[in-house]
């Protein structure tokens, strides 16, 4: 389609003077919307009483756990739309990437708004969850690799900025939808699909500044002042390896494992924070304040509520700070920390709860969930020093199965762990510390995937063949010959 | 001369676009962030 032709790479090609920091708003732009699937169980409630709109009608109306796989779906297909999508996209290059995704994240809003304004679950999955997904996997691998491109001096800080508005994108799609479903709400409708038109089609106008800015450096192209090391730093490749190479090496395959345990053990926790902390220490703390059971329960969800919301934040903040200090300390290490120091805090949180030292816990919290972001956004950066620039995207594509893995793993493992323990006697307030201990086992598993991570052999590297015009020559000359 | 009026005619526009840009992005941000200060603070009440 010719019409779109300006959505090619080669016409996304920055010219001579172009700011490479306006480069990290577009990717913003696409990641801040993306990261709203975080931010999905906000329609949980409502979605439940679609049709009997002040209670549930059972039976009639969705379950909780139905409306759960919509997340899961999503996500799952984010990991795989990455995975098959990912050389497409690095060939594509960002503008057609990002236009691309903009289209199906929008779509699976809209086709979602049908399926719940014809209340039929199926469409939901097929359009937020199919449809939707694919828009998530390619608008979150494209600006990553991008921005790789554009900052060679500091991948870790640049990919940190646009993983950052992934996580920040549940922290504006939640009160979004909020405000929105307030607004739409009728004594007849839950105002849920209207919510659902209103955000497909805000989420497409911003991704759409995002793909109609983005610019990718030329070729030759490399930050003012800056000369790449003639000698790389350990552990820092400076050939290529493409993305088939790359899942038949064993780095590729430990890193995934570092990811998968990494992610998780913080996803299976970030779910579960709220109650945890409300049947830990919220709930005791405002018994002993003498306040009657109904404001109990109330002042404890709004407490917790905040308790969440605070972890996102130090899950935000994390993405950043983290990665931009893996460009000084190497990822290696950085994943050292992460895993290492992630065992041993999560190893003390039941001790928390026995000191009954609500604001250790929630510091402790609030570090794990700082390096819970700083995996996800240190990742890319790592596998382009395992692997080089090349298709840096599509490996990072693949990696993210890994996450999808993680995001049913994660909720799984903790959800029946803890109604085990229950089921066996185990006090509320307790339930959590045999989980804590599992987390601190897989970040073990983690650490050790990590620790053998070594340079990728030569035998994987890219050679590049001699260019056609060149053999062309060659041959003549033999010919002659 | 002509060169240096061009080369700082195309700095400023650089800087245009950037604070547009930024701000495009920056003012949802800060608002995501209020929401959670404010959320927060019923936490440590």
């Amino acid at each position: 389609m010719s019409f779109l032709s300006f959505l090619d790479r080669e016409k996304s090609i920055a010219e001579p003077g172009y700011s490479r920091w306006l480069f990290p708003p577009s990717a913003l732009a696409v990641h801040l919307c993306i990261g709203q699937v975080y931010g999905i169980s906000v329609f949980n409630i409502p979605m439940t009483k679609l049709i009997g709109i002040n209670e549930p009608i059972k039976g009639v109306d969705w379950t909780i756990p139905e409306i759960g796989w919509i997340f899961s779906i999503a996500l799952a297909v984010l990991g795989i739309s990455a995975a098959v999508f990912g050389k497409w996209a690095e060939r594509s290059g960002p503008r057609k990437t990002m236009f691309v995704s903009a289209v199906c994240w929008s779509t699976g809003f809209l086709i979602g708004a049908f399926g719940i304004a014809v209340h039929n679950i199926w469409i939901v999955y097929f359009g937020y969850g199919i449809i939707g997904g694919i828009g998530l996997g390619l608008g979150y691998i494209s600006p990553v690799s991008t921005l790789m491109k554009w900052f060679p001096d500091r991948p870790g800080m640049a990919t940190g900025i646009a993983i950052m508005g992934f996580g920040g994108g549940a922290m504006i799609g939640s009160p979004l939808a909020v405000e929105l479903m307030n607004f739409f709400k009728t004594p007849s409708s839950m105002g849920v699909w209207e919510t659902f038109v209103a955000m497909g089609l805000i989420y497409f106008v911003f991704m759409l500044f995002g793909a109609l800015t983005a610019r990718v450096p030329a070729p030759d192209w490399k930050p003012e002042g800056w000369t790449p090391t003639p000698q790389p730093r350990k552990m820092m490749t400076t050939a290529n390896v493409t993305a088939d190479m790359a899942i038949r090496t064993p780095q590729f395959w430990l890193l995934w494992i570092v990811l998968c345990m990494n992610v998780t053990a913080g996803i299976g926790v970030l779910g579960q924070a709220s109650p945890m902390i409300q049947e830990m220490f919220l709930f005791k703390k405002f018994r002993d304040m003498g306040l009657d059971e109904k404001e109990v329960v109330k002042m404890a969800a709004a407490a917790g509520g905040g308790f969440a919301a605070l972890l996102s934040l130090f899950n935000l903040v994390g993405r950043f700070f983290w990665s931009s200090l893996s460009d000084i300390l190497g990822r290696k290490t950085n994943y050292m920390i992460y895993l290492g120091l992630g065992t041993v805090l999560y190893a003390l949180i039941p001790m928390t709860g026995q000191i009954g030292s609500i604001v250790l816990f929630v510091v402790l919290f609030a570090i794990i969930m700082s390096m819970y972001g700083g995996g996800f956004a240190t990742i890319p950066a790592y596998l382009r020093d395992m692997f080089g620039t090349m298709q840096v995207g599509a490996i990072h594509g693949r990696l993210l199965t890994a996450w999808s893995t993680a995001a049913v793993l994660g909720p799984v493992l903790v959800n029946y762990i803890r109604e085990y323990q229950i089921n066996n006697g185990v006090p509320k307030a307790e339930a959590y510390n045999v989980t804590m201990y599992i987390m601190a086992s897989l970040l073990v598993v983690g650490f050790i995937a990590n620790y053998l991570v070594k340079e990728v052999a030569p035998k994987y590297h890219h050679v590049e063949e001699p260019a056609p015009q060149k053999e062309l020559s060659n041959s003549l000359q033999m010919q002659r010959v | 001369m002509a060169q240096t009026l061009q080369g700082s005619e195309h700095k400023s526009r650089n800087l245009i676009k950037l604070i547009i840009s930024w701000t495009i992005v920056g003012v949802p941000s800060l608002w995501a962030v209020w929401q959670v200060v404010v959320k927060t603070v019923v936490l440590f009440q």
